[in-house]
């Protein structure tokens, strides 16, 4: 059996890249994302992760603009780019092989 | 953006570039977003949520600028970075929301004690931040005045015989001032008047300002349209106005085309060069409109002006680096330099004082508002006395529990978090509803005192807020901490066996919530002597006869433009016609007119001597107040007429000056001696000022209800014309309804010419007290706070004794104690503190009457009386509060109480 190196994406990166796969997100969105999956950050921690996921190109970001009550509010959104999806693949075929890897391991040992 | 965080954002700069652009910026723009959603989805509580929303975005930057300048620089690489962005356990946010959780549920499990502990607090606070708010308004608001700090009013004294202060100056001696001095970067002058507004719908009357051109310069006031004077425009006394800000929304609807506008003031068209913001209250009145040709009082003649004729308020700006100490050094040279280059002159012997604006406008109301704050601080003290004593009560009953918590781990850092926890909740649960409190206090504000000098209805600001949260956390703490102290301490096994057999009672817990009971009554006691003693005084001030009927007599003023009635032959005859329709008018019993009717606040003053009595150079003479007034002035005000004869139309401008005078005067310069006949001296120069005494009227309160009696003198109109003259009317109607009529008569004499401030006299009698009435019930009410929360302390702390000690009570009554004996011992328990609390408020109540001794009429401030009274008071409210748990503790049964320990 040939096992896959270490993915290249901690869970909280898997968990915030997921939602990109499908569409564009604005920040808030994803934030929210996390928070149903019980991680709250703080604003600054959420957009200092998001920024490290720009530096490594796994992520685009940028901005538009939308008018809530009357004002211009500036709305960063994040688009996932070619890497980021492959890292997000080969993250997701790590653990699917590592849970195979664990099911062989019982039938050996049982 | 108009979010109010321009501020932030300019702060934001000192960040690394990609920390602002990369965390800063979107995380900014997520709260703006959130904030303003919840605004829009539910948009109560405004005040509060901005206050948040601002106190998040803070925090935001404080976060970011961690980030940017601790964190980055110790991070390696992106792999680096693994550890922080996976979730981590937050035991320490865990645990404390753990706490909170539970801190709630124990509260709502003891609804009785939280609600009482939540009442008094809300109490506290609400009246800590409704008089916060007053004095915010009153003194802390900034003047929109630049640099304020170097502005100061220059105003004359008097010393020796007659000593007022606070005197405007003359036209020489403003000039004088203003030419030789070297320590103000500016001095100008203004003169307050009211000027009559046509053309703009009815006649109406609009306070005004005759200012010089430097006057907003001066005080650094930018015009938010057009400009302000220029000096040519003085000089020449151009037709040109300013008008304040809400002169142009109400009367100009807004016109954006107002600069070059035509107003007509006083019959004369006036061009509108500049608009600026509304100027203080306490500063300029209600003043609408700004002219030039400050010196231009009606009737000032060349000669009154140079004889000192006083009548401007002069405003100074310090020049940078000098004080306040070497400017009135300056100016008492300069006094001297004056009065010896113009002997004669009335104002040459006044000396300069110079006082900052600060002072100027809040000396008044200062004393009182202390004595509020202080007041409202004693009422939180003793909200926080009573909650403590509630929260220790509680924390008896839970030694039980805490000792359990101990064993199976907490530490006593924790034990004690949740207590100072709940304390919290309880405070600021007080605040939110304070607030509330607040808000309703200050709504009934203008009904107690309708003069206090307030530039809008009082509403709550975001200083307030953060005050009354401010005060939450601080009571909380407060509160919390001697609960908390007590529950870290260690615990020993036998609390466990003990825990709620009902032998407790006594030690630790009970002594600290005897002394808490203690300070209850004390500053109690404080309260209740201040409140007593103001009511009592503010009783003798309401009985002090004015001297004159304030029912049924109704009063307008009449202020007749220069333009109409330039002499005194036209504003005489004016007056004569107007009075001749009132007099014949049905139900008007009495009418008059007078320049300065008394409580008005218009006052004239001049210089008097007795002829053939001891000579006094006109620089040294005293001042009496000079009221000018038609005959009938005194039938209409009820004043009665003691000897002599009252002004008639025998008194013309081509007959010997009389004068009539009030008793006081002719006690003062003629002792015993008939005054009738005898002749004085009034104005600035004797020659042509002899004046014959013919008749002695009772005295009046002009100027205050509390002052002394002035020396007063009453000339006709006709020997001392003036444009300016209230109409005083007694009438079987009441006066309210009398406005119409008078409106009416007016105006079928002059259409143009509008009534001012047409009332009842008795609102200015109302409105003279309105400072006094507000001390005194807002401290009637603190005191009747004090007095129930301590009576309420009383009462939970002899409640949970008689609880825990129903055991021992069971067991002396079947060893053979009486139900007497029981309420004795329960009774005893609360005189001890009680008694306690009322010797050690007497230094207290000393220091108070040191305080109230200035703002007390007709009473002393050790009052025996009020002192036994409020004292016999108290101690008769704590036995009552004692009575329920005493009554209580004697019907224990002892079967019932030995079987439950």
């Amino acid at each position: 059996m040939s096992r896959s190196r270490l993915p290249p994406l901690t869970h909280l990166q898997f968990l915030v890249l997921a939602p990109l796969l499908a569409a564009e997100q604005p920040g808030r969105a994803l934030r929210r994302e996390l928070a149903l999956h019980g991680v709250r950050r703080s604003r600054p921690a959420f957009y200092q992760m998001m920024g490290r996921l720009e530096e490594a190109g796994w992520v685009d970001g940028s901005y538009t603009q939308k008018i809530v009550q009357g004002q211009i509010i500036k709305e960063r959104r994040y688009r996932i780019t070619a890497a980021g999806a492959r890292a997000w693949t080969e993250t997701r075929t790590f653990y699917t092989e590592a849970s195979r890897f664990v099911g062989r391991a019982a039938l050996v040992h049982g | 953006m108009a979010d109010g965080l321009d501020w932030l954002r300019r702060a934001s700069l000192a960040l690394p570039a990609d920390v602002r652009v990369r965390i800063f910026e979107p995380a900014l723009e997520d709260l703006r977003a959130d904030h303003l959603s919840e605004l829009r989805d539910n948009g109560g509580w405004r005040v509060v949520r901005a206050v948040g929303f601002r106190l998040s975005a803070l925090m935001l930057l404080v976060h970011c600028a961690w980030i940017g300048l601790v964190e980055r620089p110790h991070r390696g690489s992106m792999r680096g970075w693994q550890q922080v962005d996976a979730p981590r356990p937050r035991v320490v946010a865990d645990t404390l929301v753990q706490d909170a959780r539970y801190a709630g549920r124990m509260l709502v499990k003891h609804p009785v004690l939280t609600g009482l502990a939540a009442l008094s607090l809300t109490l506290g606070i609400g009246a800590n931040t409704a008089v916060f708010s007053l004095i915010d308004a009153l003194f802390l608001r900034p003047l929109p005045y630049a640099a304020t700090q170097d502005v100061v009013r220059i105003w004359g004294n008097m010393p020796g015989g007659g000593g007022v202060a606070m005197l405007q100056l003359s036209v020489p001696k403003f000039e004088y001032v203003r030419d030789h001095q070297h320590t103000f970067n500016a001095v100008a002058a203004d003169l307050g008047i009211n000027l009559t507004l046509t053309g703009l719908g009815d006649p109406a009357q609009v306070g005004g300002e005759r200012v010089t051109a430097n006057y907003f310069d001066l005080l650094g006031i930018q015009p938010l349209l057009g400009r302000t004077f220029v000096p040519e425009e003085e000089e020449r006394g151009a037709p040109v106005a300013v008008v304040t800000r809400s002169f142009w929304l109400k009367r100009l609807q807004s016109d954006p085309a107002v600069l070059g506008r035509a107003i007509t003031l006083d019959g004369v068209p006036h061009t509108i060069v500049g608009v600026v913001r509304d100027l203080p209250v306490s500063d300029v009145a209600r003043t609408e409109v700004f002219v030039t040709r400050p010196f231009a009082l009606p009737g000032l003649t060349p000669a009154l002006r140079e004889q000192g004729r006083s009548f401007l308020r002069v405003t100074a700006r310090l020049k940078p680096a000098v004080t306040l100490a070497r400017a009135r050094a300056e100016l008492r040279l300069l006094a001297e330099q004056y009065q010896r280059s113009r002997r004669s002159a009335a104002d040459a012997g006044w000396e300069l004082a110079a006082v900052s604006l600060r002072d100027d406008l809040d000396a008044g109301l200062r004393p009182s508002m202390v004595t509020l704050l202080g007041s409202v601080g004693f009422v939180l003290l003793i909200a926080c006395c009573n909650v403590a004593n509630l929260l220790m009560a509680r924390f008896v009953g839970r030694r039980g529990e805490i000792a359990l918590r101990t064993a199976l781990g907490a530490g006593r850092v924790r034990i004690a978090r949740l207590f100072l926890i709940e304390s919290l909740w309880l405070s600021v649960g007080g605040a939110v509803l304070g607030l509330l409190v607040a808000r309703a206090g200050l709504r009934a504000l203008p009904s107690i005192a309708a003069n206090l000098p307030l530039q809008a209805p009082i509403e709550l600001n975001l200083t307030v807020v953060a005050f009354a949260l401010g005060m939450a956390l601080m009571t909380g703490v407060l509160v919390g901490v001697a609960p908390a102290i007590q529950a870290a301490r260690p615990a020993s096994a036998d609390v466990l066996k003990d825990a709620g057999r009902g032998l407790s009672g006594a030690g630790g817990p009970h002594q600290v919530r005897s002394a808490l009971v203690t300070c209850q009554v004390a500053v109690s006691l404080v309260l209740l002597v201040g409140a007593t003693l103001l009511l009592a005084s503010f009783a003798r001030v309401q009985r002090e006869a004015p001297g004159f009927d304030v029912t049924h007599v109704f009063k307008a003023n009449l202020s007749l433009p220069a333009a109409r009635y330039p002499d005194g032959e036209s504003q005489n005859t004016f007056f004569d016609a107007l009075l001749g329709r009132v007099r014949a008018t049905p139900g008007v019993r009495a009418a008059g007119l007078i320049y300065g009717l008394p409580l008005s606040g218009w006052e004239a003053r001049t210089p008097y001597a007795v002829v053939g009595g001891q000579t006094v150079p006109m620089s040294a003479r005293p001042l009496g107040l000079l009221r000018t007034i038609t005959p009938g002035y005194f039938s209409a005000l009820s004043i009665p007429l003691l000897a002599g004869r009252d002004l008639s139309t025998r008194d013309r401008a081509d007959t010997p000056p009389v004068v009539i005078i009030s008793r006081s005067t002719a006690r003062k310069l003629f002792a015993e001696q008939d005054p009738i006949g005898r002749v004085v001296y009034l104005g600035p120069k004797d020659s042509g000022s002899s004046t014959h005494v013919v008749g002695v009227v009772g005295d009046v309160r002009s100027v205050s209800l509390t002052g002394p009696n002035d020396v007063e003198f009453y000339v006709p109109f006709t020997q001392h014309p003036y444009a300016f003259a209230t109409l005083a009317v007694q009438t079987a109607l009441d006066p309210a309804i009398f406005e119409h009529t008078a409106t009416t008569l007016t105006r079928g004499i002059d259409a143009q010419l509008p009534l001012n401030q047409p009332g009842a006299l008795e609102t200015l009698v109302v409105a003279s007290l309105g400072p006094r009435r507000l001390l005194m019930s807002l401290l009637i009410v603190f005191a009747a706070l004090a007095v129930s929360l301590a009576a309420v302390g009383i009462y939970s702390v002899l409640t949970f004794l008689v609880r825990q000690r129903t055991t021992e009570i069971g067991l002396r009554v079947a060893l053979g104690a009486s139900r007497a004996d029981v309420f004795r011992l329960v009774t005893g328990e609360a005189v001890k503190p009680v008694a306690a609390g009322l010797i050690i408020g007497l230094p207290g109540v000393a220091l108070l009457a040191k305080v109230l001794a200035s703002q007390l009429y007709g009473i002393s401030a050790f009052d025996p009386l009020t002192l036994t009274g409020a004292t016999l008071g108290l101690g008769l409210v704590a036995m009552v509060a004692c009575l329920g748990p005493a009554r209580r503790a004697a019907r224990v049964d002892p079967l019932v109480a030995l079987r439950a320990s």
